[in-house]
């Protein structure tokens, strides 16, 4: 069984047969596409923005696009609601991100030598989260989403390339530059705190 | 940074950075439909049509006429501005038959007055 799949009775219902009932006012078909998305998106949403709050409002935004629009949703384009409800949310994200307030190094190595204190352990999971959030931010936009889809969300390469409508080379190059300028930023940032702690 | 250290602080940020999504957050997203209508689709039959159509043609026409109004009371008050303007530059003395530029205010030196007056003699 297919994780896009709905089961009533025996007749399998895809997300892009939810999101034309959905059109025509279905409530119930609408909580069935919120019950398959919502947690994948939130992760996803999640690791573009660093932060669970930010992420939230994102789904909720994004879920607001999905009631409003569904009316329009043509299905002679082919489009996979999936491919489509990954662009929206990394629109958002991105939205997001050029709103709020960019958090300065300081920020995160005080958080990163608190949590290190806490946890009594240089290499702790938390702090290398927080090196790689940190890391991310340095990174172009482009080469995190792309290492976001590909890695944690499991997307193929030419999956991702479509969600960021870019050419399945293109994508290629995001990530490995992605990951190569990662690696660096991680570096740096772990010499800069051990630094900073001395 | 090797690839497989990397991965394990690739690793390290997915596992902090998938969270559950809370109740809170479910009601809010489930009761959408309740408080956001979905957007018209608007269907292209004849009343559709006269319904969408018709006000913003009206308008678009109104706004035309004053347009075109509008201009020409603009291009009538634009030449008052200049006959003002010409009339504002050069002024007449009868009683001393002398053309007085405005330019001529520079010249504040009394002296200067005079030969002005001299030369125009």
């Amino acid at each position: 069984m297919k994780n896009n799949e709905f089961y009533i009775g025996i007749i399998a219902i895809t997300d892009e047969e939810l999101i034309l009932r959905i059109g025509k006012g279905d409530q119930k078909a609408y909580g069935t596409l919120v019950e398959r998305h919502l947690s994948m998106n939130l992760g996803f949403a999640s690791k573009i923005l660093g932060n669970t709050a930010d992420a939230e409002e994102v789904m909720q935004e994004a879920f607001i696009r999905v009631w409003k629009h569904s009316n329009l949703w043509d299905p002679s384009r082919n489009t996979k609601f999936t491919t489509w409800f990954y662009r929206v949310v990394t629109n958002l994200c991105h939205d997001v991100s050029r709103k709020r307030k960019p958090q300065t190094k300081t920020e995160v190595l005080e958080a990163m030598a608190s949590d290190e204190v806490a946890a009594d352990n240089l290499i702790a999971v938390n702090q290398r989260s927080q090196q790689v959030k940190n890391g991310l931010n340095e990174i172009p936009q482009r080469q995190c989403t792309a290492i976001i889809l590909c890695y944690f969300q499991g997307l193929s390469n030419r999956e991702a390339a479509e969600v960021m409508e870019v050419s399945l080379s293109a994508i290629e190059s995001y990530l490995v530059r992605g990951r190569r300028n990662l690696a660096e930023a991680l570096k740096e940032d772990k010499d800069n705190l051990l630094k900073d702690i001395g | 940074m090797n690839n497989e250290k990397l991965n394990k602080y690739l690793y390290a940020y997915g596992k902090a950075n998938s969270p559950v999504a809370g109740p809170l957050l479910i009601n809010s997203i489930m009761d959408i439909p309740n408080k956001i209508d979905q957007d018209e689709n608007l269907s292209w039959n004849s009343k559709n049509i006269f319904v969408f159509i018709i006000p913003r043609l009206s308008a678009l026409t109104a706004f035309c006429l004053m347009g075109i109004y509008m201009g020409g009371v603009g291009s009538s008050a634009l030449a008052e501005d200049e006959v003002a303007e010409i009339d504002y530059e050069i002024s007449f003395n009868l009683n001393s038959k002398i053309f007085i530029s405005d330019n001529l205010n520079t010249l504040l030196d009394v002296e200067d007055i005079i030969f002005v007056e001299e030369k125009i003699k």
